[in-house]
């Protein structure tokens, strides 16, 4: 069966090819007829289900659209890698591949008992091999499965260049308001349709100075509503979000998925945030930190936490390796201890024949002469990152 | 009218004793037994009639080349040409063959020349 | 270095004056990467004779091209050939990334969009190649502009330098990259700035033609 669907592939490889010298040649002349050879070339590196839950490992390396509505859900305050973003406008249309570590995720996920203690996931792996992207497909599950998506796109922002910083009313402390207003923002647009559904109510009054408040039982979206316009609490009010968020969940009201790319920037040793004296302030004194440290503990049921640990949230001097118990150090490892490991790895040879054959398709690959594609496999030793950036020319 | 200078010699400079003015051989007297390449280069200009083609064919049609392939081809093809054979002569006057012949170039005078030097 | 000079002495004996250090007989260096494919007998001949070195810009990736080559070098400044590579890289995503989305949608008339930045580039290169040029005669003191005809090489040169010149002499915002996809897409349409320049030379050629037959050298 292998040897066959192999065989089948190089077969739709040629034909590909052969469309693409007749596009070629025939740039200038009228209709040619190679539509129906583009249509059944389609149906080997795509597949029509788009619902990330139905995908098996029958669909492997192939490539599922994301709907435009949900992808503007979902991943308009981002998550997706920029150069990923230009690719999607493109080619006019939002691609995902279904990769092994995925699907294993969603395996995990889906056989999950959710009245145990959450379950932290923490996807490694080198630069460039597509951990976002994994996460991103999960993600797409969890808006899809009625999960309240906690998703911080990549932590190293805050810690790397935020857009202010100010002295928060803790003692030793720093507020990133326009930051954590940001993402109450992205919070809202990812899940304003589940909160009204579900009408959660606050538990307790937040007082936030002598004349603003937040009753005792108002929505969710009333208390994020606050932080948006107050940008001065917006911190305060992530802070109580998340409290509300862990509470209500464990009294089964609602589930929770936390996504945080790029996790370890939370046990940096350093940030680049400078205090009053002018010191490097750690990650710990950030109060933004607080709440996501808060929400990946294990103290609480309904819910997934997906973790990523990059090398690119380090700074300097810190990117030796890409293993977590590196990267996170002694701190953070001991913070999510139990945690189930998912190596993100480069392509698999299915995978990146599946994927020349989307770049032929999109036209995005315009010379292909002989032997372009070992050419390409050896160049990016099937690195997803390394493809993206040779074929960019090409 | 011009007066001859002989009417006022006598009141005039005697003329020069050529024994006062001794004679001095600052060039040889005789021809040297090379040639210089210089006249060989000849005239460069080549291909006028097609430039002229070309520039008519240009102007009726508003310097669109699409419409002037033909000139066009003739033109570059004829400066091709022309080239080329400017590079053969020079691969052939590198080369130095001494051929029998009226119509020989400066290489192969200097060859000849060289074989039968002016005696001293 | 000892080689260098008895090289030198060895042209300058053979009455010509080479401009490589290497002397006529040394052959070119191949550049191929399937030796397999060439009979035994070609490769006997090679035997023994001095091979020059091979350059360090020889490539035999499949997606090597010669005016891309060309190309590159122009850009080249200062012998920084990686930041050339990068923006001419740069230049050809973005060209191809207009033509695909253009493309994209587009969908009754897909098979007209050339998504081929390099074929662009070519065409591009090719549209904007002049004809003639005119070189400053001097006669009786006064300096003709004279229309001569010129290679085949410089009129490529000259085509890539217009087109390099013209993404220079752009608004200096933008980066390098875009200004150059920018008039490389108008020069393979047969519009834009380069090809108004080539028409103007043209036309100056023109006008200038009664000079013609003062051409000398």
């Amino acid at each position: 069966m292998k040897m066959f669907r192999k065989h089948f592939g190089n077969l739709s490889r040629v034909s590909t090819q052969l469309q693409r010298n007749v596009l070629q040649l025939s740039t200038n002349a009228e209709a040619s007829p190679v539509e129906g050879t583009a249509a059944a070339s389609v149906n080997e590196f795509r597949t029509a289900v788009a619902n990330p839950g139905e995908h098996s490992a029958l669909h492997v390396a192939k490539f599922y659209t994301i709907p435009v509505e949900q992808k503007k859900q979902i991943f308009t305050g981002g998550g997706l890698p920029k150069q990923y973003e230009q690719q999607i406008k493109t080619f006019t249309e939002s691609c995902l591949m279904v990769r092994s570590p995925a699907l294993e995720l969603l395996h995990y996920i889906k056989n999950a008992d959710l009245t145990k203690p959450v379950v932290r996931y923490v996807l490694y792996g080198d630069n460039g091999v597509g951990k976002t992207l994994t996460m991103a497909h999960v993600l797409h599950y969890g808006a899809i499965n009625d999960f309240l998506l906690v998703h911080v796109p990549w932590a190293p922002n805050w810690m790397k260049r935020p857009k202010e910083a100010s002295n928060a009313t803790q003692e030793g402390m720093l507020d990133l308001p326009f930051d954590a207003a940001a993402w109450l923002v992205h919070f809202k647009t990812q899940n304003a349709k589940l909160l009204q559904q579900l009408q959660l109510k606050t538990s307790k009054e937040y007082v936030w100075s002598k004349r603003e408040s937040t009753p005792a039982g108002s929505t969710l979206i009333e208390l994020v509503e606050h932080g948006i316009s107050r940008i001065k609490y917006a911190t305060e009010t992530t802070v109580a979000l998340i409290s509300e968020l862990k509470q209500l969940s464990t009294a089964g009201q609602c589930k929770v998925m936390v996504a945080i790319d790029g996790f370890n920037a939370f046990f940096h040793p350093e940030t680049r945030i400078f205090s009053d004296n002018k010191q490097r302030v750690t990650p710990d004194r950030i109060t933004l930190t607080q709440p996501f440290l808060d929400i990946t503990s294990y103290d609480w049921t309904n819910g997934v936490c997906i973790l990523s640990v990059d090398k690119l949230a380090m700074t300097e001097g810190y990117m030796d390796s890409y293993m977590p118990r590196y990267l996170l150090g002694t701190a953070g490892f001991e913070h999510i201890d139990p945690f189930v490991p998912v190596h993100v790895d480069n392509y698999t040879d299915k995978e990146f024949h599946s994927y020349i054959n989307y770049y032929l398709d999109r036209h995005w690959i315009n010379k292909t002469p002989k032997g372009f594609e070992e050419q390409l496999k050896f160049m990016s030793n099937k690195n997803p990152y390394t493809l993206m950036q040779l074929v960019k020319s090409l | 009218m011009r007066v001859p200078g002989a009417l006022y010699a006598a009141r005039g400079r005697k003329p020069q004793n050529e024994k006062d003015v001794p004679f001095q051989e600052i060039l040889p007297l005789r021809l040297k037994n090379t040639v210089s390449g210089k006249a060989d280069s000849g005239s460069d200009v080549a291909c006028l009639q097609e430039m002229g083609v070309l520039f008519a064919c240009m102007k009726d049609n508003e310097f669109v080349e699409k419409y002037c392939d033909k000139e066009i081809q003739k033109f570059q093809n004829c400066f091709k040409c022309y080239m080329d054979r400017k590079f053969e002569a020079k691969k052939t006057i590198n080369q130095g063959v001494v051929q029998p012949g009226n119509n020989l170039n400066y290489k192969q005078l200097n060859k000849y020349m060289r074989r039968f030097p002016n005696p001293l | 270095m000892a080689v260098f000079y008895s090289n030198a002495l060895r042209c300058s004996i053979n009455g010509y004056r080479s401009m490589s250090m290497f002397p006529k007989h040394y052959a070119e260096p191949i550049k191929r990467k399937d030796m397999e494919e060439f009979n035994k007998s070609e490769l006997t001949k090679f035997y023994h004779i001095p091979i020059k070195p091979a350059l360090n810009s020889y490539s035999d990736t499949v997606f090597n091209d010669e005016i891309k080559g060309k190309m590159l070098n122009y850009i080249t400044k200062n012998g920084n050939k990686n930041l050339a590579r990068g923006l001419l890289s740069r230049t050809l995503e973005i060209i191809k990334r207009a033509q695909t989305e253009r493309m994209h949608l587009s969908p009754d008339d897909k098979q007209k969009v050339n998504t081929n930045a390099e074929k662009i580039l070519i065409d591009a290169v090719e549209n904007s190649r002049p004809l003639l040029q005119l070189t400053s005669i001097k006669r009786g003191g006064v300096n003709y502009q004279v229309p001569v005809p010129i290679t085949k090489k410089r009129s490529y040169f000259l085509s890539m330098k217009w087109l390099l010149d013209a993404a220079f002499e752009k608004d200096n915002k933008v980066g390098l990259p875009e200004r150059l996809a920018w008039e490389i897409l108008d020069a393979a349409h047969g519009q834009g700035r380069v090809i108004k320049r080539k028409d103007d030379l043209h036309k100056q050629c023109e006008s200038n033609r009664a000079y013609a037959h003062y051409r000398w050298s």
